[in-house]
């Protein structure tokens, strides 16, 4: 099996490690622990970043067609062109397409919200609800966990 | 700047400055971390008439071509002069400002270099074992102490804008909707709506306006075991709430991974408070905390969005700003959300 890139990285992690320990410039050290840092992060998130992108689109894609159906006029056809945008990225998987389409959804999002709190009704509240748990899966999806100290 | 160039600008500064020809810098080093200022420890001596030797520890405060924050170096001098001395509030003494680059290319100030640590891990080692409490009930008394202070008293009124009582909350909020917006990362319906919340709940009145500190957590200030030898990075301060300090030092940014629910990875919020509330002579309102706590991810977010975007655009290579905004601001928005209540619904 060929090694695939989590294994290079923990590899590279393990000499910038051994780099690490050798080292007695504070400077220096704090600089190698910026970099271990990040290289851990990209292997972790190595696998999932695609699956997880997809996963984020579906999500505020599913609110904004909620939003277009209780929206009406000039909002509506907005949400719909983004809805469209968002179908005619699908088959395309990069990274850089999906943070694109992710973009994309969350800025009709924030339309959405902000009118959706200057409205009264069941159907209003449900749906700021439903925006609040795909925000919160949203910011679970992106949380690196990462301490101060 | 290598050691050994700025210890030669630093010695033909000072003996310009100080009328003193015999002054030497017999070492220079920067020091890490701290991103809205490049910081330098210097040592300098130099032989008096009589034969005795002088020496003097110094801090340089050199204004970056990039910062993570944007900063008024005359403010935060002015800070430090008008509290030096003040009981209760330990600081280094102020020396010398100079607003043109000649020195070191950039503008900057000198101020004392006290003894002590102020990276937070330090209160772990070995040295600290046992005084961590202390330390965390000291700071808070600190800060209580600074929110003691009469700004008018003090001359600081000169300093800064003074915001209406009544508008102290949408002041801050509306500067670092500002900071957010000029340093777009893309949309943040999150943070965007955590925005529009705070706009929508006002803070209780307050009664006047006190000194803020702006950036007040374990890691702006100096330790030793005995305590707290001073409280440093003054960049953000100004007048307003002071539920923003309280709120700020209490943020979850800013506690170990090892015990969260611990201030300092000592104390609880609660008892945070107390010490706060003794030499403050003030009483927390549970209704303002909340609201400042929850206004505190918005700030931290701005500065994280700051971090980033000075780095995606080659303003800086410092891979500390390049991680900030990609580690950071995810888990403060989910923070902003749990605060809200968002999570439990």
């Amino acid at each position: 099996m060929r090694p695939d890139a989590p294994f290079v990285m923990r590899a590279a992690l393990k000499t910038l490690e051994e780099i690490s320990a050798g080292q007695t410039d504070a400077q220096e050290v704090s600089r190698l622990r910026g970099v271990m840092s990040l290289l851990s992060i990209v292997q972790s998130e190595w696998d999932t970043c695609a699956a997880s992108r997809v996963a984020g689109i579906s999500r505020y894609a599913d609110i904004v067609r909620q939003g277009s159906v209780v929206m009406a006029g000039e909002r509506q056809e907005h949400l719909r062109r983004v809805l469209t945008s968002v179908e005619e990225a699908a088959p395309d998987l990069r990274i850089s397409t999906l943070e694109m389409t992710l973009d994309h959804l969350r800025m009709a999002v924030i339309d959405l919200q902000a009118w959706l709190e200057d409205t009264e009704g069941p159907e209003a509240r449900e749906l700021l609800s439903a925006i609040w748990r795909a925000e919160y899966e949203d910011a679970k999806s992106e949380d690196r966990n990462h301490s101060f100290w | 700047m290598e050691p050994s160039t700025f210890a030669t600008r630093a010695a033909r500064y000072l003996r310009q400055a100080w009328d003193n020809p015999r002054i030497e810098v017999t070492d220079a080093r920067k020091i890490i971390g701290g991103a809205s200022r490049l910081t330098w420890s210097v040592d300098a001596t130099w032989t008096e008439d009589n034969g005795a030797v002088q020496d003097r520890r110094l801090i340089f405060r050199l204004d970056p071509p990039s910062s993570l924050l944007e900063s008024n170096r005359g403010t935060e001098y002015a800070m430090y002069r008008a509290l030096y001395g003040t009981p209760g509030i330990p600081l280094p003494e102020p020396l010398l400002i100079e607003d043109g680059g000649d020195a070191f290319g950039m503008p900057f100030f000198v101020m004392q270099r006290l003894e002590g640590a102020a990276w937070p891990q330090e209160l772990l080692t070995p040295a600290f074992a046992g005084r961590g409490e202390s330390i965390v009930r000291q700071m808070f008394r600190v800060l209580g102490s600074i929110s003691a202070v009469d700004y008018h008293a003090v001359g600081l009124d000169e300093v800064w804008p003074t915001p209406p009582v009544d508008d102290a909350w949408s002041f801050e909020l509306e500067r670092w909707e500002k900071t957010l917006h000029d340093h777009d990362l893309g949309p943040m319906p999150i943070t965007q709506a955590v925005i529009r919340e705070l706009r929508r709940n006002p803070p209780p009145p307050i009664a006047g306006l006190q000194i803020v500190h702006g950036d007040f957590r374990v890691g702006n200030v100096l330790f030793l075991p005995d305590g707290v030898m001073g409280v440093l990075d003054w960049e953000l301060t100004h007048l307003g709430d002071p539920h923003e300090d309280i709120a700020w030092s209490m943020a979850r940014n800013w506690r170990s991974g090892l015990t969260p629910e611990k201030i300092g990875g000592a104390i609880d919020p609660a008892e945070a408070i107390s010490e706060w509330e003794t030499t403050s002579g003030m009483r927390v309102d549970p209704v303002s905390l909340k609201w400042w706590q929850l206004f505190s991810h918005v700030k931290a977010n701005a500065i994280w969005a700051t971090a980033a975007h000075e780095f995606s655009t080659g303003r800086t290579s410092e891979l500390m700003f390049g991680t900030m905004g990609w580690l950071n601001i995810g888990s403060q928005e989910k923070w902003a959300l749990e605060d809200l209540g968002v999570a439990a619904s």
